[in-house]
């Protein structure tokens, strides 16, 4: 199949999307974190999550990743674009170490390197 | 836990999510595929408006929020083996209820992302800074 550069942005618009979903979710839990909430209950906890703005960006993002994935989805096989998706989980490590200063040993950067390798090889497959 | 608990706790958090996000990719796909596509505005009505497609996209959102009940629930070390069986579950799916023509490299290189996850899931930093 031939494969235009517009669909190739459309792929990593979802990638993008899906990795800063979780990015958001992350900082609205993050402040959470931050604020020392955690002898808090619930209700106040969640409240504080929903008043935070990371928190809306994260729905929108999501709301955006769905439509992409949609459009991708039509164009190519659900066997391609399914374990395409994975590339996120190197995105997200990686911007995960540089907001939140999440740790990268050995095992993540070993499996890192594993999965984009698949998944270059899952790009020939087209 | 015992393991009757064991399997009882999989069956209850784990088996939905999985259950949830392959049935409804392979709805959404198999509707996708009989569109003939003119817009993205069509494809965004096609999606909400029809019962089937709508109640199969909810179906992957539900299935994507359970897997973070989930997340909540187990360790990430035993939820990422889980996470790439279903990478295979929707290939092998594609391959044989969609009729996708799936071929060695992609056989290959899903294999190597569900590798990849597994030895991530084998890191002992897993937790946030909440409990350093």
């Amino acid at each position: 199949m031939y494969t235009t550069s517009m669909e190739i942005i459309m792929i990593a618009l979802t990638i993008i999307t899906r990795t800063f979903t979780d990015i958001s979710f992350k900082a609205s839990v993050h402040i959470d974190d931050a604020m020392d909430m955690h002898h808090k209950s619930a209700p106040i906890r969640t409240k504080k999550v929903i008043k935070s703005g990371y928190f809306w960006l994260g729905l929108l993002l999501g709301a955006l990743h769905v439509y992409s994935w949609l459009i991708c989805l039509k164009k190519f096989d659900l066997s391609f674009m399914y374990p395409m998706l994975s590339v996120s989980y190197v995105c997200i490590m990686v911007t995960g170490r540089f907001l939140f200063n999440e740790t990268l040993d050995k095992y993540k950067i070993t499996g890192m390197a594993i999965i984009t390798l698949g998944s270059i090889i899952l790009a020939k497959s087209v | 836990m015992t393991p009757q608990n064991m399997i009882k706790k999989c069956l209850l958090y784990i088996a939905p999510p999985i259950l949830l996000t392959s049935i409804g990719e392979f709805i959404l796909k198999a509707a996708l595929n009989q569109l003939t596509l003119t817009g993205y505005l069509h494809l965004t009505k096609f999606i909400l408006g029809t019962p089937t497609t709508l109640s199969a996209l909810i179906m992957v959102i539900t299935g994507g929020v359970l897997w973070l009940v989930a997340m909540s629930k187990f360790e990430l070390s035993f939820l990422y083996p889980f996470l790439s069986s279903n990478l295979m579950i929707i290939v092998l799916g594609s391959h044989f209820i969609l009729g996708e023509e799936v071929n060695f490299y992609r056989y290959l290189g899903v294999i190597l992302i569900m590798i990849g996850l597994v030895i991530i899931s084998k890191s002992p930093n897993k937790s946030s800074s909440k409990k350093q």
